[in-house]
């Protein structure tokens, strides 16, 4: 559609003058410093500093606008590029990225491999440091809104009787003290009709009774809370959680300017992301549970056995 | 007063669409028909590389990307062979989307932080619907043209309260059984606030029509339903003859016959989710005049069913890049079957007095989820 004579030719467009959707063909061509625009009834130039031009979009149709509301739209992109180059120029660069194919590729890489390093190496540390922001007090109240929520929704009062519960705290208490120093940890029971430990933010274990009554011997138990210790001393729900949420803004950024089909496409990443933290934490607090068991006497391997009950 | 040769015919470019005929006036009723002429490998490449500098420029380049995208199909859809434009401009959209971005941070941090006053945020959010609602639509009717006259948005927040916040009270005291007739005022409320070339638009649906689509969804579900209760019943026979063989086989096949079921489960409702979806944007659309100019819906169930679900196949399976392919795909059809049915004459428009709307509406809209258009 571009000629090499089109600018002796002149570019050719639809006017309109601004109030009605009326348009007259009209030719436009470059005069200096102005912009002439020619055609039935329409005859008029333009100072350039009065003209202004769509960006380019591939091969849609755009529109000079000028000062006083009327418009020429035109097709001939090559056409208008000529008339006006110094704002052509200006722009080339998203034109061509957008046009080629080994652009398209390039950007394929890099969004892959971008998000990918991202979500792998600089959210994790961000999240980190946000989470050391957080002052324990403030980590303490959340724990308990938790616990709150959850024994509203989901637990009973413990049917442990007292002494159990004391000769168990009493192992936890001795647990910690193998370990590195930190805030003192709290052991919780509750009945929850499935054998669970699990460590809430603030300091506190919650060990539900199907759990005790699962276990062989109490070292598997105190393998279990060792488990949960390292992930306490590592502050990994704090943590999770705000990976999660960071993972969320992203994807929501992202997505807000890409079209999901269902909401299956935009939970299906967090979930598989979600996969990978958690192995990195269950890591992180194994090794903390390896080295807090083989302090206090305790034999590691009764974390495998009492897996193997599940 | 100088003049240059008169253009003749043959001096006028071959445009991209046809060229508007010298006088739009209609003395019969003629259907016609948009047109949607994006193309996948087009937009594929202007998506990927607008989302790798989105990805560099750590999301500020995403208000640059949402213009370029919405212009991409705003310039391919056209109907009269004239396009459509979207006009709106980056910098206004980017402060919208901060705004957005930082109520979005304050909402994630109460509820990871002080899950207690979750729902105290969420309420907060939902009071503020109604205004969102009303910038989103003023931004983009006032940002989208069509043979150089803009579009209008006329609805006052006040109203939107009343319609987005206030009718829900009755809905939930009658169990939603009002919810056909809220969404009707809803609808009513954004087409009839509409405006193009200094005229409004007007909303000709009836109540019926909006209950007719939710009684269909309703035996949809209860359909549903049954067939579940059905499914697990044979399931739980043949879970029962399956595990009374014991071992870790039976929990596998178990799970084999499960799958299903569940498939069946969320494939149901999800066709159910379409056929509203579909029903609706026909009925609002066929309702829809302006001037006596009437707009002409005919969305298939089935067609828009399979569309939805080969998209969202595709999408996963090529872990998102055929996003692009599944927009134009969606746009090309309904751009098929859509069509306009003059009246008189379309020249017979005239522009509106200029007023700016800020951005920061339709942006939040955007970002939170909140589904404004048809």
């Amino acid at each position: 559609m571009s000629t090499s004579g089109s600018e002796s030719m002149g570019v050719h467009g639809l006017y309109y003058d601004g109030r009605s959707p009326r348009s007259v063909p009209v030719t436009l061509a470059r005069e200096g410093a102005a912009l002439s625009v020619r055609g039935a009834g329409v005859c008029v130039d333009w100072p350039l500093h009065q003209v202004e031009l769509d960006a380019r979009l591939g091969d849609t149709r755009r529109a000079l606008r000028f000062a006083d509301g009327s418009q020429v739209h035109s097709d001939d992109n090559d056409g208008l590029d000529a008339l006006l180059s110094e704002r052509a120029r200006a722009e080339r660069w998203r034109v061509r990225l957008e046009g080629a194919w080994a652009a398209a590729l390039l950007a394929v890489v890099v969004v892959f491999v971008g998000g990918w390093l991202f979500v792998a190496y600089v959210l994790p540390p961000l999240a980190d440091r946000v989470a050391q922001r957080i002052p324990p007090a403030a980590e303490t109240v959340l724990g308990e809104q938790v616990l709150g929520i959850l024994d509203r929704a989901h637990f009973e009062p413990t049917q442990l009787p007292g002494p159990r519960r004391d000769e168990l705290a009493a192992a936890f208490g001795q647990l910690q003290e193998a370990g590195a120093r930190g805030m003192p940890l709290r052991l919780e029971f509750r009945r929850a009709g499935m054998p669970n430990a699990f460590a809430v933010p603030g300091g506190t274990v919650v060990m539900t009774d199907e759990l005790v009554e699962l276990a062989g011997d109490d070292d598997e138990l105190m393998a279990v809370l060792a488990h949960e210790i390292g992930h306490q001393r590592h502050r990994h729900v704090l943590r999770g959680m705000l990976q999660d949420s960071a993972v969320l803004v992203l994807l929501a950024t992202l997505t807000g300017d890409v079209a999901s089909m269902t909401a299956l496409t935009s939970g299906l990443p967090t979930f598989l992301m979600r996969a990978g933290f958690s192995r990195e934490f269950e890591r992180e607090a194994d090794a903390h549970a390896f080295e807090l068991l083989r302090a206090s006497g305790r034999s590691p391997r009764a974390f495998a056995r009492i897996m193997r009950r599940f | 007063m100088m003049h240059v040769a008169a253009a003749s015919a043959d001096d006028l470019p071959i445009p991209s669409t046809p060229p508007p005929p010298a006088v739009l006036e209609y003395d019969f009723v003629e259907t016609l028909p948009f047109r949607f002429s994006g193309q996948t490998g087009e937009y594929f490449r202007i998506w990927i590389v607008n989302l790798a500098l989105t990805l560099l420029t750590l999301g500020i380049y995403s208000a640059w990307a949402k213009v370029r995208t919405q212009r991409y199909f705003y310039a391919h859809t056209s109907v009269a062979g004239a396009p459509f434009e979207y006009l709106a401009r980056p910098v206004p959209i980017l402060i919208g989307r901060l705004i957005a971005a930082a109520l979005f941070a304050a909402y994630l941090a109460t509820a990871n932080l002080a899950p207690a006053y979750e729902p105290f945020a969420l309420l907060a959010l939902l009071v503020a619907i109604p205004w969102i609602v009303v910038r989103s639509l003023a931004f983009r009717a006032h940002n989208s043209a069509w043979r150089s006259l803009r579009f209008g948005f006329a609805g006052s927040t006040g109203r939107a309260y009343v319609e987005y916040l206030l009718w829900y009270v009755p809905v939930l005291f009658t169990f939603g059984l009002l919810w056909p007739y809220v969404a009707w005022r809803q609808k009513r409320f954004m087409v009839s606030n509409h405006r193009y070339g200094g005229q409004p638009f007007a909303f000709q649906a009836r109540v019926t029509e909006f209950y007719v689509i939710w009684l269909l969804a309703i035996a949809g579900v209860v359909g549903l339903i049954v067939s579940i209760i059905v499914l697990m019943g044979v399931i739980g026979a043949a879970s029962g003859a399956l595990s009374s063989q014991g071992g870790d086989d039976a929990e596998a096949r178990i799970w084999l016959v499960m799958v299903p079921a569940m498939v069946l489960i969320y494939g149901g409702y999800f066709a159910i989710f379409v056929y509203i979806q579909t029903a609706t944007t026909n009925l609002v659309l066929n309702a829809t005049d302006l001037a006596s100019n009437r707009l002409l819906s005919r969305l298939r169930f089935r067609h828009m069913l399979w569309l939805y679900l080969s998209n969202t196949v595709a999408i996963l399976a090529t872990v998102g890049l055929a996003i692009p392919w599944a927009r134009i795909r969606m746009a090309r059809y309904r751009a098929s079957r859509t069509q306009l049915v003059p009246h008189g004459d379309l020249d017979a428009f005239v522009a509106e007095s200029a007023r700016t709307q800020r951005a920061i509406g339709q942006e939040i809209g955007d970002f939170f989820d909140v589904d404004l258009g048809f």
